[in-house]
């Protein structure tokens, strides 16, 4: 099976290129009218479509960039220790991320088809930053290829040159690394973009790669692959240890389980610490992205996240606890687990304190504000990051006294030894609690400051103290081996958990990068104005991890089953030469048994996420407000916009009464209940003067919809009537009744909501004295400023708008004479015409 | 007298849950604490299953009620606790399905952003004014300083300080009225965590500038842009940061390739 794998990836690696090739050419063909177009998913919709097959892939591709790293590093303490164990392990990594490369491929290759039909325009204006990135990450991509097959198909022929072995497998890294840093460059720039101007053209493809928050997402995605790459070797090697018939294999699959596992969290205790960064240099580059991440519409993602780190935590220290069973002699420190749960519970606790509460307004009310006056405290980032700090701290100690399990020291120095390594546990706890209280002392810029004296004096603390336990332990007497796979059949549960939890962190990070830039693809610069802009809330996005989270499983089941393949024969052999046989559990009880306990834990993220109140980020007002002329429909629409949302109207006015009278047939009534109005104006008055058409029942509450708080301007006022004309009446609102502009304040960044008046436009370049300097004919020669005869085909309408009002930032060169400055000299309407005028002129 | 591990972890839990709701003062949001116990009890689970003798001494009381032992006959001296604990689960199930189910007219709990992200500009009066990066123009004046101080605090006691109190704590006359209550100012969580352009915009949009997550038209702040003046605005934060004690929060040093 294995061996046809190199055909199938070459196949779909052709398909990669040709598609590459192809679509950025077509695309360049088709012009700038495609950065507004969209196309639809049947059924599910772009979003979904685009959303699971993007998240899949990126699981996949973190699988296979992370266990590259670790193998190579297994390989290498083979080498160093001369323990055969450790070179198979290796070898047994690498033929997984083997199965797993094709299908990454294909969801690559799916999500960029996707890309390219769904979502053709943001495509379009990506492959206009990055088009040589493009080009370089198929050939990436082939050289990672190329040395994962070198590294797996010589692993026995240079089995007597390792060192040349161990450089192909550092090659590999390097190329996954490079392939990883490329993609992070198109993904960081859609959050933060740099090297581009004010029009979002390209300047500098070099700063558009190396943008504000490229480094910190390379730093923790390379942890994060690692981490979850070890979290799921550790689940496969768990569902392996259930399924194995054999002593000797229950071993190998218990220890691959626990090397996997502590992989994982190793790289995962490091994982905070690269996301502090990264959210810091988010929140530098903007603030505004910043709050939206950690305070705003996305707080309450982080109390999810918090609890699932809470339980990965809880999970691993369980497995360390549990794995003392296998050690004889580690029962002397299991009297240490009571103590060090509490720590990480009363952590868990802190760090999973929300600082927005759910609460009704009674209970509001009771705790005398938003916050609690004492847990309140609990829920900012000092308490956090102190929580998060120790509970890496109690993970550390299992772990150590875990490794102590079975060994005596002999040296002398014993006592002293591990007393140095009890008050480097106790000061750096000290100093991480110190400066968690100090924190609301201080303001907040030099409290985010703090969090580095934290981490580094638990960094600084956890090298220490293991440098020392090597020293103490060094020719330690051993009171018994460690017995692998007699360890308890639950852990593997434990790790199955782990490997879950994982997947399902994964996909909430995923939305978590995506949705803090709102409604725009690409932060700043280009907005989405599909269908799908508006951001959806926790519930709805748990759903669509928890199928993702589903998707993905099912995915690495079949691969690791078609994997199952090829090492058959080899286990059939050794079942003959065992005299002692156990019977394993059948893999189908063991599946069974796995997806229904995978079910419970992902269905309860779901219901979490699912249990809080729900809210969608919509799309700003602004993008509401069209250009141009509104059609009927469109004038209705607007007016239900305002009716539910910023004018208030559905408070009271309910279907099922409410303190005002229900208009659910309001349509209807406004046409006979004044026979001497017109019904349009019937509406109107009641709305701006609400107390002369009281309804029998109903007090005089209302306020005028004019007027402040609520202030409706003319056109908003037309289209909440229009609106209430569509409930059960005729609409009489015409789109020519709207005033042009009316939903929108008239200021400078608004005024293109107006369109002008191009014969208009074209006397007011005479009057003003445009044509002084301006010429507009192609045959004239240019006098003193740029003749403008195609200027309509050549610049863009934004850049028209900017030259007139901001001259000075747009000086073509070889006409350094300075253009008055407009922008105090025109009205609005002026300003309007004047630019439609020039668009009009194409050549 | 020895306790079952069992009852012993039963009465860890009634502890911590005692704790939470009665110990904590005042009472925590019932979501905070049921998201209390499901940790502590989550936390529970692992620690029994972390241990194989520990595990079995918490379940052989459960086997011992609801297991036949090896000859198949249920042990006798269980037999009052088995027929109690199964003659009673119907009727907790029956008490807890029925608290669940019976809705008052109490409003359903709602989740409301305190600090929800502030646009990236804002009209004031018209005026458009970019609030990202925004620093209060009043401050490098350093010679009117104390006259802005107090300014603002003419400007605070005419218009801020029925709801936000004499003591800036947010205990003014019409404080117990409002639902949610005016902000303390004085606690670290409002305006020591923002920005004073953030404090601006507040006071210049009111409750109803506020977007969705910050659940709009539940606050009573009044839109201050259609009663102040810019200027009054910036001399009334000076005055709230000022009289507090509080600094605002700076802006992170700005990337420079932007």
């Amino acid at each position: 099976m294995i061996s046809r794998f190199p055909i199938y990836t070459f196949y779909i690696f052709s398909i990669f290129i040709i598609l590459f090739s192809t679509s950025s050419v077509s695309l360049a063909q088709s012009g700038i009218d495609t950065i507004t177009s969209y196309r639809e998913f049947p059924l599910i919709g772009s979003r979904i479509a685009v959303w699971i097959v993007a998240q899949i892939h990126l699981n996949f591709a973190a699988f296979i960039l992370g266990v590259p790293i670790f193998s190579v590093i297994v390989e290498l303490i083979g080498i160093i220790t001369k323990n055969k164990e450790y070179d198979k392990m290796a070898k047994e990594f690498i033929k997984l991320t083997l199965m797993a490369l094709a299908t990454t491929a294909i969801f690559g290759a799916l999500l960029l088809f996707f890309l390219v039909g769904l979502y053709p325009g943001f495509f379009y204006y990506l492959t206009s930053i990055f088009f040589t990135t493009l080009w370089i990450y198929p050939l990436l991509f082939f050289g990672e290829t190329a040395c994962l097959y070198l590294y797996w198909y010589s692993w026995d022929q240079l089995s007597n040159r390792k060192i040349v072995h161990l450089f192909l497998g550092i090659l590999l890294n390097v190329f996954g690394l490079a392939i990883m840093f490329t993609a992070n460059s198109w993904v960081s720039f859609m959050t933060s973009p740099a090297g581009i101007d004010e029009q979002g053209n390209l300047l500098n493809i070099w700063d558009a790669i190396t943008n504000f928050t490229w480094m910190p997402y390379n730093i923790h995605r390379f942890l994060g692959n690692i981490s979850f790459g070890g979290a799921i070797v550790a689940a496969y090697a768990g569902f392996k240890f259930m399924v194995s018939k054999t002593d000797d294999e229950r071993a190998h699959y218990d220890w691959m389980g626990y090397t996997g596992n502590l992989i994982a969290i190793s790289a995962f205790m490091a994982l905070p610490f690269a996301g502090y960064w990264l959210t810091k240099e988010i929140y530098a580059f903007s603030e505004q992205l910043g709050v939206i991440l950690m305070g705003g519409f996305l707080s309450w993602l982080w109390i999810i996240q918090a609890l699932i780190i809470g339980i990965l935590f809880l999970g691993t220290n369980s497995y360390f606890w549990l794995g003392m069973e296998r050690i004889p002699g580690a029962e002397r420190y299991k009297k240490y687990i009571k103590y060090l749960v509490s720590i990480v519970a009363l952590c868990f606790l802190v760090w999973a304190t929300p600082h927005t509460l759910v609460a009704t307004q009674e209970e509001t009310h009771r705790m005398g504000g938003s916050h609690h006056p004492v847990v309140g405290a609990l829920g900012l980032m000092s308490a956090k990051n102190t929580a998060v700090n120790i509970m890496i701290m109690a993970t550390f100690v299992s772990f150590v006294l875990y490794r102590r399990g079975n060994k005596i020291s002999t040296v002398k120095w014993f006592k002293i030894g591990s007393r140095i390594q009890k008050i480097l546990i106790l000061s750096a706890s000290g100093i991480v609690i110190f400066y968690g209280v100090y924190g609301y002392f201080v303001e907040a810029i030099v409290r985010v400051g703090f969090s580095f004296f934290q981490v580094s004096s638990v960094l600084f603390c956890i090298i220490s103290v293991t440098i020392i336990e090597i020293f103490l332990f060094r020719n330690a007497k051993i009171i018994g081996k460690i017995r692998w796979g007699k360890i308890p059949f639950r852990s593997q549960y434990t790790l199955l958990a782990i490997g879950v939890t994982y997947t399902w962190l994964m996909g909430l990070m995923g939305f978590a990068r995506s949705a803090m830039r709102q409604n725009w693809h690409v932060y700043g610069v280009l907005k989405d104005t599909s269908a799908h802009a508006y951001t959806p809330a926790l519930g709805y996005t748990a759903n669509i991890v928890s199928i993702i989270t589903i998707l993905f499983i099912t995915f690495v089941l079949f691969i690791f089953w078609i994997s199952g393949f090829g090492g058959k024969k080899e286990s059939v052999q050794k079942n003959v030469s065992l005299a002692e046989t156990r019977k394993g559990q059948s893999p189908g009880i063991v599946l069974f048994k796995g997806a229904v306990f995978s079910a419970v834990l992902i269905g309860f993220f779901t219901f979490y996420a699912n249990k809080i109140p729900q809210i969608e980020s919509r799309i700003p007002e602004e993008l509401v407000a069209l250009e141009g002329k509104f059609t009927q429909g469109e004038i209705v629409r607007i007016g239900k916009d305002i009716f539910e949302g910023r004018g208030n109207c559905s408070i009271c006015h309910l279907e099922t009464g409410g303190r005002g009278p229900n208009l659910g047939n309001v349509g209807f009534i406004a046409e006979i209940r004044k026979p001497d109005m017109l019904p349009e104006e019937y509406l109107m008055e009641s709305i701006i003067r609400p107390s002369s058409y009281l309804v029998k029942g109903y007090g005089p509450i209302m306020p005028p919809a004019d007027k402040p708080p609520v202030s409706l301007n003319q056109g908003e006022l037309l289209a909440v009537v229009a609106y209430l004309q569509s409930r059960g009446g005729i609409v009489t609102i015409k789109p020519d009744d709207i005033p042009k502009g009316a939903f929108s304040p008239i200021s400078k960044e608004k005024v293109s909501l107006a369109k002008g008046d191009i014969k208009v436009g074209e006397l007011l370049f005479d009057e003003k004295g445009c044509l002084v300097c301006h010429a507009i004919i192609a045959e004239e020669e240019a006098k003193l400023a740029p003749n403008l005869f195609d200027i309509g085909r050549r610049a863009s309408i934004k850049y028209i708008r900017e030259s007139i009002v901001e001259p000075e930032s747009k000086v073509v060169e070889g006409f350094e004479l300075p253009m008055p400055d407009y922008e105090e000299k025109l009205t609005v309407k002026e300003f309007n015409d004047l630019v439609a005028y020039l668009l009009s002129l194409k050549g | 007298m020895k306790t079952s591990k069992l009852s012993q972890i039963f009465l860890l839990v009634v502890t911590a849950f005692l704790v939470f709701r009665y110990v904590i003062h005042p009472q925590i949001p019932s979501s905070l604490l049921s998201f209390y116990m499901m940790i502590i009890v989550f936390t529970v689970f692992i620690y029994i299953i972390s241990d194989t003798q520990l595990l079995q001494d918490f379940l052989n009381p459960i086997r011992s009620i609801i297991i036949k032992n090896k000859d198949t006959l249920i042990e006798e001296r269980n037999k009052e606790t088995r027929m109690l604990i199964f003659g009673l689960l119907p009727l907790v199930v029956a008490i807890f399905t029925y608290i669940n189910l019976s809705v008052g007219i109490k409003q359903p709990a709602e989740l409301r952003s305190i600090h929800p992200a502030p646009p990236l500009q804002i009209l004031f009066r018209e005026k458009p004014i970019r609030i990202l990066g925004l620093e209060n123009p009043l401050r490098p004046d350093k010679e009117n300083f104390d006259k802005h101080i107090e300014e603002g605090a003419v400007v605070y006691f005419e218009n801020c300080f029925y709801c936000h109190g004499d003591n800036l704590d947010g205990n003014g006359h019409f404080a117990e009225a409002l639902n949610p209550r005016p902000a303390d100012f004085t606690d670290t969580g409002s305006i020591a965590q923002l920005q004073e352009s953030y404090v601006f915009w507040r006071i210049s949009k009111g409750g109803q500038g506020l977007p969705a997550e910050g659940t709009p038209w539940n606050s009573a702040m009044p839109a201050w842009e259609n009663v102040l003046t810019e200027e009054d605005i910036w001399k009334v934060i000076i005055y709230i940061y000022e009289s507090t004690g509080m600094e605002p929060r700076r802006w992170e040093e700005k990337p420079l390739n932007r």
